[in-house]
């Protein structure tokens, strides 16, 4: 690996004979174009995206390390791809920035206060121990590169509650409010949906789970009843796989409330639909993001992977990140790429001083407005649980599957 | 004992091909006879140098490899003897003759596809019976299908697909049921799967509580010969982890977890932890998946267990065994994760997803 003198510094790219061809597989959450420009630019390599929903990409990811050098998906994600063997451990040593990447996926910790171990906790997943088993004692090997994480809920439009709703806190069982029926949708992905529905369920006082992030085979099945008997009194409007997909549901006016990810919020917010994202008084579901190396990558092209790891957390990376609602996990380095009223807005939950752009558009946040949740660890400290990969994931993935095709 | 385990373990080789071809092989092999066919093969191991000089040869084991009843197994033996390829000596069974045709001295080790000089592990001859054919097929339909759901399997679809009787069918079915792979519901239909991590992991308590307790009572009679052959076998697994792929593993396994307990006299104890190996297809349909060579710190268990046998320090062994088999565990949820990435795969049509 070249060191480079300053962060963002363009490399030329005489520093390398010939130029690498780099391939990250992931889903649209990162693998965004104007990020490959600005990558391929500041590293001089040619970066490919291979891009895929979240289940296509994990596939992807366990059976061919060779077809992608970085994998760039979620922490929990790891409990398919570690055992499968498909990735290399990244040496922290050559992570220039490690010491910045702040407590919440090194330790467990946001604060002073840990945060929950409901879910697929990623410090839990992050360490390789010497056995190449993964666990929170830290060494100088780690499975997945903490980078992007959010905390979840959903979307409502203010329109469209209904008056019994208004006056009361908003909680996951709206998800399943009688009133909403038909208006409602949630995302497609077993890890991730099914958590969603769990919370909601639990919230709606129909089942209750002794540990939400690892759901029992009783569990699954209940649940997964429930939400059989819903869809065919046809409550469930949709299903969505990506940010888009979910952002359209609502924009056409299909759906009135919805699990979300936030740069949906920033499409709805374009639209110009009134809308509220939740801070549910059960919690959120949180997600750390992150970059692994294939088992198989070697030689120059892992020297360029590590520059593209090391490149998320120079700053500029982190920033676009910022302005679809998304956090870092270094982001006193992406501070230099926000004015103050973004940093105020994003990270602070503070109103909006000015208007402020998007990340390729120059407006996207009007004056005044503030984003829902408060600053980064009143949301980030809420988490009731984790995205999962259940000890049962592969009998939920199953039975998840019969309630998407029933 | 070993007849049932070694089945259970022979399923999952099978795994990472679709269950068709698997199943018309099987078919397409016409009624050869098997005693000339195993005589053959065996011939031709012992003419080519693959099988050791002066290796003990007996019916049971033989016949387990080749998957047919010991009859067969007896009457090539005879032949081979009349070859003079093998010689009667002081003690059950054969010994395999020098390139000479001597006799040298018995070797005693434990039988294997490998110790037999086949080339490809799964060899055992495509020539089982009718009834032999169907189990191993329904075998290998059954463990690729459990861990993607719940299936029926139709009795009468399976009569056509293999064009013999629905009695036929039954007896192999009631046979995989032994073995805890499919059940029977109420309603009289067969059932197979899903695979859970909770059954993985009773099976794994179970045998945390009953294979150290075998090994205890079958340890006075393990011979040396076959520690020290299994010791050599661990040890040079562990030197080149790359050389050894999933059926090689499954060897590995068969030494350690069949036949190091296999002189227990208490049968039932066997038979009960016999029907707790289903952890082993999940094992298998991963490492076949992901065409994987076995992780150092299984292998490492492995040594951890016959070195003290050598040592003749059974506690210790015991000790260890429960040990690998709690690390097992672990490893084995894991992978049943990593399972539900696998897109389901194309099954015989008489497997019929229950929705």
């Amino acid at each position: 690996m070249k060191p480079k003198s300053t962060p963002s510094k363009p490399t030329s790219a005489a520093v390398h004979p010939a130029k690498i061809e780099l391939r990250v597989l992931g889903t649209t959450v990162t693998l965004q174009e104007h990020i490959r420009k600005q990558a391929e630019q500041d590293l001089g390599i040619k970066l490919r995206f291979i891009i895929d929903d979240g289940s296509a990409v994990q596939r992807a990811g366990v059976m061919h390390p060779e077809n992608y050098e970085v994998y760039d998906q979620w922490f929990h994600s790891i409990d398919c791809l570690w055992p499968a063997r498909a990735l290399q451990p990244i040496e922290t040593s050559r992570i220039r920035r490690w010491d910045e990447i702040n407590a919440l996926p090194r330790t467990g910790q946001l604060g002073d206060h840990a945060c929950t171990n409901a879910g697929s906790v990623p410090v839990d997943r992050l360490y390789v121990q010497p056995d190449n088993s993964l666990a929170r004692t830290p060494t100088g090997r780690i499975s997945m590169l903490p980078l992007t994480h959010n905390a979840d809920s959903f979307v409502y439009l203010e329109d469209a509650l209904p008056a019994a709703l208004q006056a009361t806190p908003e909680s996951w069982a709206w998800l399943l409010s009688p009133e909403l029926s038909g208006r409602v949708a949630l995302q497609a992905d077993a890890a991730i949906g099914a958590i969603d529905a769990a919370l909601a369920v639990e919230a709606a006082g129909l089942m209750k789970f002794a540990d939400i992030g690892n759901l029992t085979i009783e569990e699954i099945d209940g649940l997964i009843a429930t939400l059989i008997d819903f869809k065919r009194r046809g409550h469930f409007a949709g299903f969505w796989s990506s940010f888009d997909e979910a952002a359209q549901l609502m924009i056409t006016n299909k759906v009135a409330i919805q699990s979300i990810w936030s740069p949906a919020t920033v499409e709805l917010e374009r639209a110009g639909l009134r809308f509220r994202l939740a801070s549910p008084r059960e919690g959120y579901r949180a997600w750390f993001g992150g970059m692994a190396l294939s088992r198989v990558a070697r030689g120059r092209v892992l020297d360029a992977a590590y520059d593209y790891l090391n490149w998320w957390l120079d700053g500029w990376a982190g920033a676009t990140m910022a302005r679809q609602g998304f956090y870092i996990s270094n982001p006193e380095r992406s501070r230099g790429h926000l004015n103050d009223a973004e940093w105020a807005y994003w990270y602070d939950g503070k109103p909006a001083e000015a208007e402020l752009p998007g990340p390729t558009s120059k407006h996207l946040v009007t004056a005044g407005q503030q984003r829902d949740g408060g600053n980064y660890v009143a949301r980030m400290g809420r988490i009731a649980v984790w995205d999962s990969v259940m000890d049962e994931h592969n009998y939920l993935v199953r039975r998840w599957n019969e309630f998407m095709r029933a | 004992m070993t007849r049932s385990a070694r089945a259970a373990l022979k399923q999952p080789t099978r795994t990472d091909k679709a269950a068709e071809p698997v199943i018309d092989a099987m078919i397409d092999t016409d009624k050869r006879l098997r005693y000339r066919l195993i005589h053959d093969q065996l011939k031709s191991a012992i003419a080519l140098g693959r099988i050791a000089p002066g290796l003990v040869l007996l019916e049971g084991p033989v016949a387990r490899i080749f998957g047919t009843s010991r009859v067969p197994v007896r009457k090539a033996f005879e032949m081979l003897h009349a070859d003079g390829l093998l010689h009667t000596f002081e003690g059950r069974g054969y010994l395999v003759a020098g390139a000479d045709g001597s006799a040298p001295e018995p070797l005693r080790a434990p039988l294997s596809e490998a110790s037999l000089g086949f080339e490809q592990a799964q060899a055992p001859l495509e020539l089982p019976s009718n009834s032999e054919r169907i189990y191993h097929a329904l075998e290998a339909a059954v463990s690729i299908a459990i861990a993607f759901g719940h299936y029926r399997i139709d009795e009468s679809a399976a009569a056509t697909a293999f064009g013999v009787s629905r009695s036929a069918v039954r007896e192999a079915l009631s046979r995989l049921r032994d073995f805890g792979l499919v059940e029977k519901s109420a309603y009289s239909h067969w059932l197979a799967g899903p695979l859970t991590a909770r059954a993985v992991a009773q099976d794994y308590e179970l045998r945390m509580l009953l294979e150290p307790a075998a090994l205890r009572a079958s340890y006075a009679k393990l011979s040396r010969e076959m520690i020290e052959s299994a010791f050599a076998d661990i040890e040079r697994a562990i030197r080149d982890p790359g050389s050894i792929d999933a059926d090689g593993l499954q060897r590995l396994e068969t030494t350690l977890h069949v036949e190091c307990l296999q002189h227990a006299s208490n049968k039932k104890l066997l038979g009960t932890i016999d029907r707790a190996l289903m952890p082993l297809t999940v094992n298998h349909a991963f490492f076949n998946a992901f065409n994987l060579h076995p992780e150092p710190a299984t292998l490492v268990e492995h040594r951890a267990v016959l070195r003290p046998l050598l040592d003749g320090n059974i506690d210790a062994a015991a000790d260890a065994l429960l040990d690998h088999l709690r690390a097992g565990q672990k490893r084995t949820l894991q992978r049943l994760k990593v399972l539900a990435v696998l897109p389901e795969p194309d099954l015989p049509a008489y497997m019929q997803r229950i929705v």
